[in-house]
């Protein structure tokens, strides 16, 4: 992928206005119910497929750095889109278009929660949902174990951080901890 | 409050390798360290941010919502949003640079595999707090089971979840 121009716009293509990059990711966030995956092949469909702004190696590079930045994956591959259709602007557009949506349903379902989280119903209803949070948790662990437990130094390192983090040790500095140690171990090879 | 909106800043800043990491690092400083949430309410935070279209950081909003009103929820959401809107930006302006690193693809080696530490540690204290009872962790298995090995859209499992609740608690 080529990246930006001198001038930041992508010359090849008309720009894309601003207002239909805000609708557009104002639908994406609406939408896309059900995580990560679900929200990528929402995103490929509207940008790639039907509005045609980006190739898909274009958002196949935008999804990885969304990976690699922190904060939430999906939300950083809007802005890095953003970013590259419409620079500041566009990065600005696309995060309140995504997260708008998702704003305003949070409140509303907060204010139910606390109006009415002492009803028994209400209690045992979110018992259930707990319940199925740790299994939901379980199954996160158990996708990504299986993508990349590929060597021995990954799964020490996972159970050394599990270890650690069993007894209290701050998770941050554990984090960056193994970001330093794989430096340390990958970084010389060529 | 600004303490609140602070520690989303820096734990934003740290949740590097999905969304999932900042469960683990918001359950040190929310529930562990300021008592701001207890488990069980962290838990209905988290399941929350999953029955809402969007990012599950979208959470956070619920959480200051709770804590501190409508300015909570959008404080938070800037606290949450703003370190990814200027890192994304900044490595949008050394884009190439940043891609070819060495430096990132080797932390990254690493992160990933301390990360599902992480959240192993975290699932175990959360499941403490949650499971009960035969019918709750019952509840949860089928929740893992589900999630796993089908297609379903987990915030119908969830919603299912609650259903099942309704009838067993």
């Amino acid at each position: 992928m080529k990246p930006f121009s001198e001038t930041g716009e992508n010359n090849s293509r008309i720009p894309v206005s601003l207002k239909r990059l805000f609708l557009v990711f104002l639908k994406i966030g609406a939408f896309a119910f059900g995580g990560v995956y679900s929200m990528l092949a929402f995103f490929e469909r509207e940008l790639v497929q039907r509005h045609k702004w980006l190739t898909e190696e274009e958002f196949s590079e935008a999804v990885a750095i969304g990976q690699l930045t922190p904060g939430a994956p999906i939300i950083n591959t809007g802005i890095f889109i953003g970013f590259y259709l419409r620079r500041i602007k566009g990065a600005l557009i696309t995060i309140i278009g995504q997260v708008l949506p998702s704003l305003l349903i949070v409140i509303f379902i907060g204010y139910l929660y606390i109006r009415y989280r002492e009803l028994e119903m209400a209690k045992a209803f979110l018992k259930g949902v707990g319940a199925a949070i740790v299994g939901l948790l379980l199954s996160v662990i158990f996708k990504l174990s299986k993508k990349i437990f590929k060597e021995p130094v990954s799964v020490i390192t996972c159970i050394v951080v599990f270890l650690l983090s069993i007894f209290k040790f701050n998770p941050i500095a554990l984090i960056v901890l193994s970001g330093l140690t794989g430096i340390l171990i990958y970084g010389r090879q060529k | 409050m600004f303490k609140f909106f602070w520690t989303l800043f820096y734990i934003n800043l740290f949740t590097i390798g999905g969304g999932y990491v900042m469960i683990p690092l918001l359950e040190k400083e929310i529930v562990e360290k300021y008592h701001w949430l207890n488990h069980q309410e962290f838990i209905e935070a988290i399941a929350i941010g999953q029955l809402t279209p969007g990012p599950l950081t979208i959470m956070n909003a619920f959480i200051g919502y709770k804590l501190f009103g409508i300015i909570g929820a959008l404080g938070a959401t800037v606290s949450t949003y703003l370190p990814s809107f200027i890192i994304v930006t900044l490595i949008s302006y050394y884009y190439n640079e940043f891609r070819s690193s060495k430096i990132v693809d080797s932390a990254m080696r690493l992160i990933k595999p301390a990360v599902i530490g992480l959240l192993l540690s975290t699932a175990i204290s959360l499941g403490k707090a949650s499971l009960l009872n035969i019918p709750a962790t019952i509840i949860s298995l089928l929740a893992f089971t589900l999630i796993t090995f089908t297609k379903i859209d987990p915030t119908f499992i969830i919603l299912g979840a609650g259903m099942a609740g309704l009838l067993f608690f």
